[in-house]
């Protein structure tokens, strides 16, 4: 085999898993806002794009990561059962909250704008284009299983959400937070026609 | 001693109180040792902002077209322009400093008086800098949260820029100002932002927490010109991995 037929084999060999690796966390974001732009063009209710919206949000946030940072310290005293209660609440959230946030289709368009490698995983910069013209950054931080944070125009969700969580679970205790949460996923739904994507 | 005068001793002040007052907590993060203070000052300034300026900014926008509310978003954008473009200079940016200078000779001259935002069609973007930026670029990196009564979501080390916005159309305008101004650059800000403050209020389940946060969060993505280091938002969890 001569030299170069060898470089073709392993370039061959390669090159596949050198894209999954760089294409795949980018393939994920357009395949992600597609399934948003399929829910806001359907013309669904609220419940509609619920369940248009669960099947997506579970396989591209990494919702048990979500979990564990959101709670701290106060996730670590938590038995089996009892986390398995908040990821469920937290995952039935984070669909309201898509759901009711991307409600009508106004000529809404997603650019990626690039997908990189960070030292810890990867990082697909978008962005989010209204029919105004206005424009939203959305930043997509992925690790092993999928996205654990997104940062909006500079603003960490997660990091909201950390912060948020914490401060209810120092002052109140965890079972107001449970009750926080079960609420804020209720109000979402009357609330759901009255803003745009 | 003259307006100008009060206001450079001020802000002079308020640069020496940032930076004695911001050398410890961590690097951008969120640092709150006056929460007591904060946790007050928010909740009275939360309970005048939904009994007085939100049913008044909510009647505005019903009264007044966007294109009006425009303008005058425009207009009070404009004169804080100049500020920004000095930041821009005195952070060592000149292109940022001189797109922002270009903005302001555009927009008061072909955009009548800055109501119209004729540089932005032509592709000179606004480009956001302050004096708290400008001194986080000169090493005041660490700060104290602080919630200005009936003012918001501020830091030390931002009160003297956050000064020098609110005298700035004083400033400019020196005789020709009226009380009546301010006022209209308050409501037009304040109905500017109800959307966001309807999401968080959706959002939030302590909106103390989420709006400092948030704060942190914003300033910093700010002082790195939208483009904040991205292994930053993997250090910051790290240790939950």
């Amino acid at each position: 085999m001569t030299a170069l037929a060898r470089g073709l084999l392993v370039w061959l060999v390669l090159t596949p898993v050198c894209w999954s690796e760089e294409a795949g966390p980018a393939a994920q974001v357009t395949a992600f806002h597609g399934e948003l732009l399929r829910a806001m063009q359907s013309g669904s209710d609220f419940a509609g794009r619920v369940d248009a919206l669960a099947g997506p949000v579970a396989e591209f946030f990494d919702i048990e990561t979500i979990s564990r940072i959101s709670l701290g310290r106060t996730w670590k005293a938590l038995d089996a059962e009892s986390r398995a209660e908040f990821f469920e609440l937290l995952e039935r959230l984070i669909v309201a909250t898509y759901a009711e946030r991307f409600d009508t289709f106004n000529g809404q368009v997603f650019h990626t704008l690039s997908a990189q490698v960070a030292s810890r995983g990867w990082v697909v910069k978008t962005e989010l284009e209204r029919s105004n013209g206005e424009r939203v950054t959305l930043d997509y931080y992925f690790r092993d299983n999928g996205v654990f944070n997104v940062v909006a125009d500079g603003v960490s969700d997660l990091s909201l959400r950390r912060a948020d969580y914490n401060s209810i679970v120092k002052a109140e205790g965890y079972p107001a937070l449970l009750a926080y949460l079960r609420r804020n996923i209720a109000e979402r739904a009357p609330s759901q026609e009255t803003q745009g994507g | 001693m003259n307006e100008f005068a009060r206001s450079l001793l001020f802000v002079m002040c308020g640069a020496c109180m940032a930076g004695c007052a911001s050398l410890e907590g961590p690097e951008h993060g969120v640092y709150d040792p006056y929460e007591g203070f904060n946790r007050g000052s928010y909740g009275f300034s939360d309970w005048v902002d939904r009994n007085a300026l939100v049913p008044v900014a909510r009647g505005y926008v019903k009264v007044t077209p966007k294109w009006f509310r425009s303008g005058i978003s425009n207009f009070f954008l404009n004169l804080t322009t100049v500020d920004s473009a000095l930041n821009g200079f005195l952070q060592g940016k000149p292109k940022a400093g001189a797109t922002d200078m270009a903005r302001v000779i555009i927009n008061t001259t072909v955009g009548i008086g800055g109501l119209i935002d004729v540089a932005s069609q032509a592709g000179l973007q606004y480009q956001e800098e302050d004096l708290g930026q400008t001194l986080a670029t000169a090493g005041i990196e660490r700060t104290r949260y602080l919630y200005i009564p009936l003012r918001g979501p501020s830091a030390l080390r931002d009160v003297p820029g956050t000064v020098i916005r609110s005298a700035i159309p004083r400033l400019l305008l020196g005789g020709a100002y009226r009380w009546w101004i301010g006022g209209i650059d308050i409501l037009n800000t304040r109905a500017e932002v109800l959307a966001l403050t309807d999401t968080r209020d959706t959002t939030a389940l302590d909106p103390y927490a989420f709006t400092r946060e948030a704060y942190y969060q914003r300033r910093k993505f700010l002082i790195y010109d939208g483009d904040p280091p991205v292994d930053d938002f993997f250090d910051e969890f790290d240790e939950d991995f």
